[in-house]
């Protein structure tokens, strides 16, 4: 990962142009370049939502049903609304999700009937991943640890117990503008000390 | 209002979303841009590491437990340790005469676990054993409602507890009791009976 400012979001290139009736019509003809299309402004979308519901286990073969489905059912004329297409591949790729997770309960529950004792999967793609989330973690307690408590607080009741701005502000006697503060001022820190971690790491290679 | 899934998410909303703490028609609409839109994917990322790291290291600062007393600092405690003896001598003779009865109620604060959506067969929460829990479920995504029957299973499928619990913007928290070591799952179910969601819970020594 890296920590670059986020550049400004006017500056950066629009999401795809919505042409999707005509996308669709040439999967429905059967059209390779249209699949081709689909394939390439969705996959990638599709990879990410997936990792984020499902962890990366499997994920090119998962993206590959998903797509099999998505054409399948554009071709049968299941999409009625052709400029909703982004809406479609949503729902199926939240129904494959549902069943995957659905399949992954029964199997569960098939596991521990037969007592073959609990099967844990680590959801953590490989010890560098699990290396920069440790540094992640390191990062944030010093962040919270440079705190002062009021602030530390604000943090913990924003982050932890996922409490409303409105609430912590009520709670804790703050204005809007001060609470934003306290978050950006952490958010940035957190930016800058892994700036400042990834500059370290490529220096040492070099 | 029909949401434009054309535009790039704002800041608050990134933070929201990795959160979970947005409404199912934003999600949808962030779920819909997210698909073709690498610029927000990018973001989304960073802010999924951020905020994940921002609740690693606030739940250890919240379950941090006092600093235990070094051998040095012990002499120097003496005073401090007969005066704290006697007032606790007093408060045991309080309690034993017909006062309150201090552990009835708990003493140490609930143990907060943030459990996200279920991510395949992995578990990634943990606790540590015999101290009561406060799960903050994450239901995004899950058909809203006003409240949900949460039920916790060990790992041959015993209920151990289930209880009602009232959900707000996607939301809902539930008090546990303390419970042994062993791999557990958490059950969402709708009114009517249907399984919604599962997490994995590693309640550890």
């Amino acid at each position: 990962m890296n920590f670059e400012t986020e550049p400004d979001v006017g500056n950066s290139t629009d999401p795809l142009d919505p042409t999707w009736p005509n996308l669709v019509e040439r999967i429905r003809s059967g059209d390779p370049s249209g699949m081709e299309e689909l394939y390439q402004v969705f996959s990638k979308g599709i990879r990410f939502y997936l990792c984020r519901q499902l962890g990366p286990q499997d994920l090119d073969d998962k993206v590959h049903d998903i797509f099999l489905i998505i054409t399948k059912s554009i071709q049968n004329g299941d999409l009625r609304e052709p400029e909703r297409l982004m809406g479609y591949v949503r729902t199926i790729v939240r129904r494959q999700v549902a069943a995957h997770i659905n399949s992954m309960v029964q199997a569960r529950r098939n596991q521990t009937d037969l007592d073959f004792g609990t099967a844990l999967t680590d959801y953590h793609p490989n010890p560098e991943r699990r290396i920069i989330e440790e540094q992640n973690l390191k990062l944030a307690m010093r962040i919270l640890s440079s705190l002062h408590k009021r602030e530390r607080e604000v943090l913990i009741r924003f982050y932890l117990q996922e409490q409303t701005p409105g609430e912590i502000c009520r709670d804790m006697d703050l204005t809007e503008t001060q609470f934003r503060l306290i978050k950006s001022r952490a958010k940035a820190r957190f930016g800058e000390l892994g700036r400042r971690r990834l500059a370290l790491r490529v220096g040492t290679r070099a | 209002m029909a949401l434009n899934s054309n535009r790039h998410m704002e800041e608050d909303e990134i933070e929201s979303y990795s959160m979970g703490a947005v409404s199912e028609e934003e999600c949808a609409r962030f779920d819909e841009h997210l698909l073709v839109c690498e610029f927000c994917r990018n973001r989304v990322a960073k802010s999924d590491e951020r905020v994940t790291a921002m609740q690693g290291a606030a739940l250890r600062f919240r379950g941090r437990r006092a600093p235990v007393v070094t051998r040095r600092l012990i002499p120097r405690l003496i005073p401090f340790l007969s005066a704290a003896g006697l007032i606790a001598a007093g408060w045991v003779g309080f309690v034993a005469i017909g006062g309150v009865r201090p552990w009835v109620r708990g003493t140490v604060p609930a143990f907060a676990i943030h459990l996200e959506a279920t991510r395949g067969a992995g578990i990634e929460a943990r606790a540590p054993a015999g101290r009561a829990l406060l799960l903050n479920l994450d239901l995004a995504g899950l058909p809203a409602q006003l409240s949900y029957r949460v039920e916790t299973v060990d790992r041959v499928g015993k209920v151990v507890w289930q209880g009602s619990v009232p959900s707000q913007d996607a939301k809902a928290a539930a008090a546990l009791p303390g419970m042994p070591v062993g791999v557990y799952f958490v059950r969402v179910y709708a009114a009517s009976g249907e399984l919604l969601r599962e997490y994995g819970l590693d309640v550890q020594g």
